[in-house]
């Protein structure tokens, strides 16, 4: 994918006279947009397989919406984020389906633990930033913050509503995506990933 | 170069421009990959 996304901006560098600047900043924008649609697009198909389309498109939004402004662990390469993309929510949907399996209707104290735990994650840890997007205006560090804590209140609220209208299964989609993505903000859930990101390099996934 | 292309190319890059700024902005990409934020773009 890198040599075909080099080769259209420098198309488009040489078509519309951009300079190296601009060249940088189309070149992330199209780097960005072309990850994020194979991920999901995989992402998507891998639950579509497994018969929870619409399970891992929730636990996805879940995941997108905390993500922009918590942030959170990272791959180092496309190909392994979207395969690790794939396997975290096909485990999560999964997860929510055996509660559902094994008649687990404990929901909204499992909404009113995972927001406690999230909450306290995100007040000590959001944003999680990494090398290659740092988060450097401490202004904006704080404002990412309160958006986080913000979006962990409104998704808790919906989540309440679902459960409370009976929907054991989506409510059960909702929690855990809210815990595992807390866990994945922390210091060990960031060493976890760096973990699986080396080992499917080592397995061969090298892009 | 025609004016369709132009028009064509000109609103690509402005896309792509336009979404390169929204992720900067934000902690993070929504996936779990994150490329390079450019320099000029870092906040």
């Amino acid at each position: 994918m890198q040599g075909f996304l080099d080769r259209f901006v420098a198309y488009l560098a040489k078509e519309a006279n951009l300079k190296t600047q601009q060249q940088e900043i189309v070149r992330f924008g199209l780097e960005c947009t072309a990850s994020a649609l194979v991920s999901t697009g995989v992402a998507l198909g891998f639950g579509g397989i497994l018969g929870q389309f619409s399970e891992t498109l929730t636990a996805l939004l879940i995941f997108a919406l905390l993500r922009r402004f918590s942030g959170g662990a990272h791959c180092t390469a496309p190909g392994r984020c979207a395969l690790f993309t794939a396997v975290i929510l096909a485990l999560v949907t999964g997860q929510a389906r055996w509660l559902e399996e094994i008649g687990f209707s404990l929901h909204s104290l499992g909404i009113i633990v995972t927001v406690v735990i999230a909450l306290a994650i995100h007040y000590r840890w959001a944003p999680a930033d990494c090398p290659a997007h740092p988060i450097i205006n401490p202004v904006r560090r704080q404002r990412l913050k309160s958006l986080s804590l913000a979006a962990i209140a409104v998704i808790a609220s919906f989540l309440w509503l679902i459960s409370f209208l009976g929907n054991g299964l989506y409510a059960g989609v909702g929690w855990v995506s809210l815990l595992w993505h807390s866990l994945g903000i922390t210091p060990w859930g960031n060493k976890a990933v760096a973990g699986a990101d080396r080992l499917l390099a080592t397995v061969g996934v090298r892009r | 170069m025609k004016k369709w292309k132009m028009v064509l190319l000109g609103s690509l890059v402005t896309l792509l421009s336009w979404l390169a700024s929204a992720n900067a902005a934000s902690a993070s990409t929504v996936i779990w990959y994150q490329p390079q934020v450019p320099e000029v773009l870092r906040k």
